[in-house]
């Protein structure tokens, strides 16, 4: 407790000094209380309860520490699955082939028609064959590309060895991990500079218009290593088989300029009987998936929530049978039912946004170290990658801060209704 | 000291009924009376004789049952609830017998308090505070605790707060209810002061006979039924000697009061014994 102010002389309530003169009092009529005194009497109700005060933020801090630590569990994992499977390929465009192409066609005709609609930024070809790489004395069945830059840029192939995965030449080719493996060599680096021939023969790809009369031949020399799919696999320019004379390509790669124009370019596309797919449809997939999955880990982590709501309401309760007397009191001094409904909405709501505050800070504190040590884990394995299992991203914490905010109001809902109605008369009722 | 005639409060054809499930509690039965403007007013009884019901419905706490309480022109009860508890925080002050406080607020936080509902800043309102918590020679207790007061330094401090909003009217409900003779006289003499000098209107509710010469107008209640008195006739030697020490006890009054004004109460001699 403060001692009284020491530049204050010592009381003599009998002194004959004249009174001080009041001092005019400036004239409010009809203004209410303001936000700032309803926030400093909060405050100081609230610090004036420590333990209990500190009890209930706890109870919100557990409660939204574990929604938010889940939700940002499931939203990390989210982002890790889609990085591995959808990996750097550009989500925005649609791949192209045709069903019957022997009758339709992806020649460079639709290729120009496609550049004209709205929407396409880019169109990425490649030619594939079904072939037969040799490679010194041994020879293996492989899918043989014929891509152009954009192709290989947009497939966002890992590069393992070389120095770039684009064809410049026509006689440069890209081979991966698979059929490196395949033609029996162990370490990348020393494919680089190697000749490998291909073969394409004629009556094994019937199914493409085949412009030459006999087989396609072609040596060519190993610039990059990539990481592609499981089966072999060789990139060479596009050049190489239009000059051949080969008119249709395998398969294009519409590139567009947003997500959500890719379902009315792909209608478009899909118009000319065309078949289409595209790595947004995985997206969605796994989105649908993880949807659910974060909705699960709320649901759990509001277990936690229910509790700390039950603590809250009960606080704000048992301040509201206390406070009788008090609240009276401000009803007579001239407080509406307004003022004192407002004066328990804002202690609930400082209660419930400090709660989320530290709770956000805790989940986030928790997150990142379960996730140092889950990388620490992963490297000892001889896992290289660094990645984040935890992901809190800027729009769940503003959606906690006002779920924080939807809670307290729900909350003190009920007390703040029951404080309003207290009757100055019966509170303050002396025994008369 | 002759009170001005005008009326501040103005009870016309007021009563108030409770009805309760088995019997009906007719706590103010029909009167009509004025509070003179300046003027000390002291509403007494026996216990239970609806001193509290009269007060409650006199500052618009609590409707009554039938008639109207004018305010300076204004029905009370005619205004909704908000205006009326706007209307209450600018003109009345309000001191109990009780001392009830924000338990978590200082003293001139509380003694604010008034000024706030009436959406003062806490900085405007600071320095009316301690205005008036010097006005009651209470100034060094502003940044107390209210509990930790002694019971008379809580009931100068509520009537700083009574007074900090500068009303015309102030009501005490049984100010000296809880305290010691000593402290007890010295907030009756401050409520006299503030009369004469301030030119505020006194309502005191009050069982205790022994301050009834101090009052000009008086509302006398008994069983719910209201007489109204004015103060007039001599004093008895014995009971000017102690009204003389109970007005000029403390607190430093500016002039040592004459009894000129106050008079003896003819008609409650009977009550007196």
């Amino acid at each position: 407790m403060k001692s009284p102010r020491p530049d204050r002389a010592p009381v003599d309530y009998t002194s004959t000094k004249p009174l001080p003169k009041p001092t005019p009092k400036p004239v409010r009529h009809g203004r209410y209380m303001r936000l700032r005194v309803l926030f400093m009497i909060s405050l100081k109700n609230l610090a004036y309860k420590k333990l209990r005060t500190l009890l209930t933020i706890t109870g919100v801090v557990i409660g939204i520490g574990a929604i938010v630590f889940l939700v940002s569990l499931g939203l990390g994992l989210q982002q890790v699955v889609t990085e591995r499977v959808i990996g750097s390929k550009s989500v925005n465009t649609i791949e192209v082939t045709s069903s019957k192409p022997q009758s339709i066609r992806l020649s460079a005709d639709e290729v120009s028609r496609f550049t004209k609609y709205s929407h396409v930024t880019d169109i990425a070809k490649t030619y594939s064959f079904a072939g037969r790489i040799t490679y010194k004395s041994s020879t293996s069945d492989a899918v043989i590309y014929g891509a152009d830059a954009s192709y290989l840029d947009l497939s966002g192939f890992r590069l393992v060895a070389g120095k770039e995965s684009t064809v410049k030449s026509e006689t440069d080719a890209i081979i991966n991990t698979t059929l490196l493996k395949t033609i029996g060599i162990d370490d990348a680096n020393k494919a680089l500079g190697q000749k490998i021939s291909t073969l394409i023969q004629r009556d094994k790809n019937q199914a493409v218009s085949f412009p030459l009369d006999g087989d396609f031949n072609k040596e060519l020399t190993i610039i990059s290593v990539i990481d592609s799919g499981t089966s072999s696999e060789i990139f060479t320019s596009d050049q190489l088989f239009s000059h051949a004379g080969f008119r249709d390509y395998s398969q294009l790669k519409i590139v567009v300029n947003d997500r959500a124009n890719i379902a009315q370019v792909r209608k478009q596309v899909e118009a000319q009987a065309l078949t289409t797919s595209s790595p947004s449809d995985t997206l969605d997939q796994i989105n649908q998936v993880f949807v659910l999955l974060n909705f699960l880990l709320a649901g759990f982590g509001g277990i936690g929530m229910v509790i700390a709501v039950l603590g809250m309401f009960n606080t704000l309760t048992i301040t509201l049978l206390e406070r009788t007397k008090e609240i009276g009191l401000l009803i007579s001094l001239g407080a509406r039912k307004k003022d004192i409904r407002r004066l328990f909405v804002v202690e609930a709501v400082v209660l419930s946004l400090s709660g989320a505050f530290f709770g956000l800070i805790m989940a986030w504190l928790l997150g990142a170290g379960i996730n140092s040590v889950a990388i620490g884990l992963a490297s000892s394995r001889g896992v290289k990658d660094t990645f984040n299992i935890f992901f809190l991203p800027y729009w769940l914490i503003l959606a906690v801060m006002l779920f924080a905010i939807i809670v307290g109001l729900i909350v003190v809902a009920f007390p703040a209704r029951r404080a309003a109605r207290i009757s100055p008369v019966v509170a303050l009722r002396r025994g008369d | 000291m002759s009170a001005s005639q005008t009326p501040v409060i103005q009870v016309k054809n007021l009563e108030k009924t409770f009805v309760l499930p088995n019997e009906t509690i007719h706590a103010v039965k029909t009167c009509s009376f004025e509070i003179p403007d300046n003027s000390f007013t002291i509403i007494y009884g026996p216990s239970g004789s609806g001193k509290s019901t009269l007060l409650d419905a006199l500052t618009g706490l609590e409707p009554p049952t039938k008639g109207s309480v004018i305010f300076k022109g204004q029905d009370m009860y005619e205004m909704n609830s908000d205006q009326r508890a706007n209307f209450r925080a600018n003109n009345l002050g309000m001191v109990y017998q009780s001392n009830y406080w924000v338990a978590s607020l200082s003293v001139v936080e509380n003694v604010s308090m008034p000024l706030y509902l009436s959406g003062y800043t806490p900085h405007q309102a600071r320095s009316l505070a301690l205005d008036s918590l010097e006005r009651v020679r209470v100034g060094h207790l502003a940044h107390q605790h209210p509990s930790v007061l002694s019971g008379g330094e809580q009931q100068r401090v509520s009537l700083a707060r009574a007074l900090v909003s500068q009303p015309e009217v102030i009501v005490a409900d049984e100010p000296t209810g809880n305290l010691d003779t000593s402290n007890g006289d010295n907030v009756m003499s401050l409520l006299s002061n503030l009369q004469k000098e301030l030119k505020k209107t006194i309502i005191l509710v009050t069982h205790n006979l022994e301050y009834l010469p101090m009052s000009t107008h008086r509302v006398k209640l008994k069983d719910g039924v209201v007489t109204i008195e004015k103060a007039d006739g001599e004093l008895a030697p014995e009971d000017r000697s102690r009204l003389e020490a109970i007005v000029n006890s403390s607190p430093a009054p500016t002039t040592t009061v004459k009894l000129d004004g106050i008079h003896k109460p003819n008609a409650t001699k009977e009550n007196q014994a």
